[in-house]
């Protein structure tokens, strides 16, 4: 079974996107949680099983881009075969910010608020639906 | 357009995104003028920014329309004032920033975002507006929240340098 992990330090967020994922297509995923890009980054270190990270930016402690680097460094110096997805959903909307999250090795990218149906959109460029 | 002017703009636009996608409840803009009180319990969500301009961007949600909120988004029922709830106002005033950036920074990051707090007041008192400051209103069954924006641009800020 596929395995996400949302990183938000809201909770109610974290609420609203387990939420969807539940009630569409992608319900039967695993779901991990991380508060902050610190405890998603040590989850993940960890070898936890995740094929898709869905992060927030702005965070206390690492934030969102943070992690993503940190991520991608670990990657790179472990030999990982394959890399994980990572969706980036915030509220920088920006495209400095954009831009930098690519950069960075983010692969989609979703601006807050969204919905339901961008959020599936979105799941599905990086985790195809098996048919 | 001067920078009041866009700001309302911006101001409007976000919350009309916000409230169209993530929180589903009907609302209507409503005309500047009336903004001029805030009054009752409320919860206000305020978030510091900085760059360019220095200064605020808070909502003030009087708490059953904070309660409807959280209740609308999570598609759960509400009948406190919990931790959902000042979450949900915390993230409201994220997004609802977030937005105004977005709107005002054509060519350049105009500021960076801080984290948001939420506080419980009540009571009531004049909101001022001037140059600087601006307050929208927006108008639900449940109440009206209130969007207070302080800007300053930061001084001494030299244009040809960048």
């Amino acid at each position: 079974m596929p395995a996400i992990m949302i990183v938000d330090d809201s909770s109610v967020t974290r609420k609203v996107i387990k939420k969807h994922i539940k009630s569409g297509p992608y319900a039967n995923v695993d779901l991990l949680e991380a508060g902050d890009g610190e405890q998603a980054l040590a989850t993940y270190k960890s070898g936890a099983k995740i094929d898709v990270v869905l992060s927030d930016w702005n965070m206390p402690k690492m934030n969102g881009l943070e992690f993503v680097r940190g991520l991608r460094e670990f990657e790179s110096t472990s030999g990982v075969e394959e890399p994980v997805k990572i969706i980036m959903i915030t509220t920088e909307g920006t495209i400095d910010k954009v831009t930098q999250a690519m950069e960075s090795g983010v692969n989609e990218y979703i601006v807050k608020p969204f919905t339901a149906d961008t959020l599936t959109k979105t799941l599905k460029k990086v985790l195809p639906l098996r048919v | 357009m001067d920078l009041r002017t866009q700001l309302e703009q911006a101001v409007r636009h976000a919350v009309s995104s916000l409230l169209e996608t993530m929180i589903p409840i009907d609302f209507q803009q409503t005309d500047l003028a009336q903004a001029a009180t805030v009054t009752g319990q409320h919860l206000l969500g305020m978030i510091q920014v900085n760059g360019r301009f220095n200064g605020s961007i808070a909502v003030s949600v009087p708490t059953d329309l904070a309660m409807a909120m959280t209740a609308a988004m999570l598609e759960e029922e509400i009948d406190e004032l919990n931790d959902d709830v000042y979450e949900t106002v915390a993230e409201m005033i994220n997004m609802i920033a977030g937005g105004i950036k977005s709107h005002l920074s054509q060519h350049e990051e105009i500021f960076l975002l801080g984290l948001p707090q939420v506080l419980e007041l009540s009571g009531s008192g004049g909101v001022v507006q001037d140059a600087n400051r601006i307050a929208v209103p927006i108008d639900t069954e449940k109440g009206r929240l209130m969007v207070l924006s302080t800007l300053y641009e930061s001084p001494g800020r030299d244009e040809s340098a960048s």
